[in-house]
């Protein structure tokens, strides 16, 4: 098995504490409890790496049961499975093994005992004429098929994805980047929510819906006391569409509750 | 390339000295060793084998089982027998050079951590062997230079 498409021979991994991306970018991949970190300066970009990563890992985490179920202790089941998923990735001559310690464009964690895989990475991405860089965490269990989004810094889960959507082409680059950047300026936009509540609105309720694996800012909008409700996206204030009649009632009811809270407070 | 000589052993960093030379004497001790691994079919295998060389940081041995360059396989030298014999822990091994020879394999393999496989100090079981310092560069992908005489 190998885990990436054969490639081009890789510059010597280790003896310089930097590192410079080619092509598909440098990464570090940890297998916990592996004496060493496997190298690649040419497969680390997460377009290219994650999903092979992912099929390898999760062949190995399936190693362990398998051979449990044959009597062999776990303890070097999970050894023994580390070694078959470190095996496939030298298979590749872009991979090659170095010491840990050092820091790297991508970095993916695979524990098997656990049954996890974390990828570390940075994505570029241009919205509205916005340009951002920005650091992300991609998390999942090998057994599922959903993965969360995270922001380090923030240390907040921006989206979930279905691993579906993680295999589609450019998903990293293109469709998480843009994604996340927009998450983050909607965000941004929510925490000016005091400014940006218009004097044309008579009330408005803010939400964030999860639509499709999507985190999605809605906002429904009342121009005027006793008036309609406006359904709008709050990604490009677009107008969905009128909040249906029958609704409007158990949303006054709502709305009236929160603000006899407010008036006891 | 060989070469000759007692040559010390820096003890850090040789688990992961790919990218530079590794150099240390070779001893033809018959070690009883378990190799472990993961066959290509996804089967685990135990093989119980002898060692032809060691060294402090690789050893040497003919494998009934085909192995390929850059296996990752693991070795524990046999517990003697007796009551307070103490199971030796597994230590992972990279597969630097396989060669097909009439009855098996002949495997080169290094060792990835630092801990001790052997459990003696080899230098007081034997002399090296003649021309038995190994010397190993790995540079720009490029294959290892390295001398053999098992």
């Amino acid at each position: 098995m190998s885990v990436v498409e054969p490639g081009p021979k890789s510059a010597p991994a280790g003896g310089t504490r930097t590192e410079k991306s080619a092509g598909g970018g440098a990464a570090g991949v940890e297998i916990v409890g592996f004496p060493q970190i496997l190298f690649t300066r040419t497969f680390g970009d997460p377009d290219m790496l994650f999903v092979p990563l992912l099929d390898a890992a999760r062949e190995s985490f399936n190693t362990i049961e398998r051979l449990c179920g044959h009597g062999e202790k776990r303890e070097s089941a999970v050894l023994l499975s580390g070694m078959q998923l470190a095996s496939s990735l030298l298979r590749d001559s872009s991979f090659s093994l170095v010491a840990r310690g050092l820091a790297h464009d991508n970095s993916y964690t695979v524990d098997l005992e656990q049954g996890t895989l974390l990828a570390q990475t940075r994505l570029f991405a241009v919205v509205s004429r916005r340009t951002s860089f920005f650091k992300v965490e991609i998390t999942g269990k090998l057994g599922e098929n959903l993965f969360s989004v995270r922001n380090p810094v923030q240390n907040m889960v921006i989206m979930q994805v279905e691993e579906e959507r993680l295999r589609q082409p450019n998903f990293f680059s293109a469709t998480l980047a843009q994604e996340c950047l927009r998450t983050q300026m909607e965000q941004e936009r929510l925490s000016r929510i005091e400014e940006s509540i218009g004097a044309q609105a008579s009330q408005e309720i803010h939400l964030i819906l999860t639509v499709a694996g999507t985190r999605v800012p809605v906002i429904l909008r009342q121009s005027q006391e006793g008036g309609s409700w406006e359904i709008v996206d709050g990604r490009g204030q677009e107008r969905v569409a009128t909040l249906a009649p029958e609704f409007e009632s158990p949303l006054g009811s709502v709305i009236q509750s929160i603000k006899e809270r407010f008036e006891q407070k | 390339m060989t070469k000759q000589g007692n040559v010390k052993l820096p003890e850090t960093g040789m688990a992961t000295f790919h990218e530079s030379e590794r150099r240390e004497e070779r001893f033809a001790l018959p070690f009883e060793i378990e190799v472990s691994g993961i066959n290509s079919d996804g089967e685990v295998f135990h093989v119980a084998l002898q060692t032809r060389n060691v060294s402090h940081w690789g050893c040497g041995f003919l494998s009934p089982i085909e192995l390929k360059k850059n296996d990752i396989v693991a070795i524990r030298v046999a517990a003697p027998e007796g009551p307070v014999a103490i199971e030796r822990p597994m230590i992972r091994f990279q597969v630097v050079r396989v060669e097909r020879e009439e009855r098996g394999w002949a495997v080169g393999a290094w060792k990835m951590e630092a801990d001790d496989a052997w459990g003696i100090e080899l230098d007081k079981m034997a002399q090296p062997q003649s021309g038995s310092v190994i010397l190993r560069r790995r540079d720009d992908g490029d294959e290892p230079d390295e001398s053999e005489d098992e």
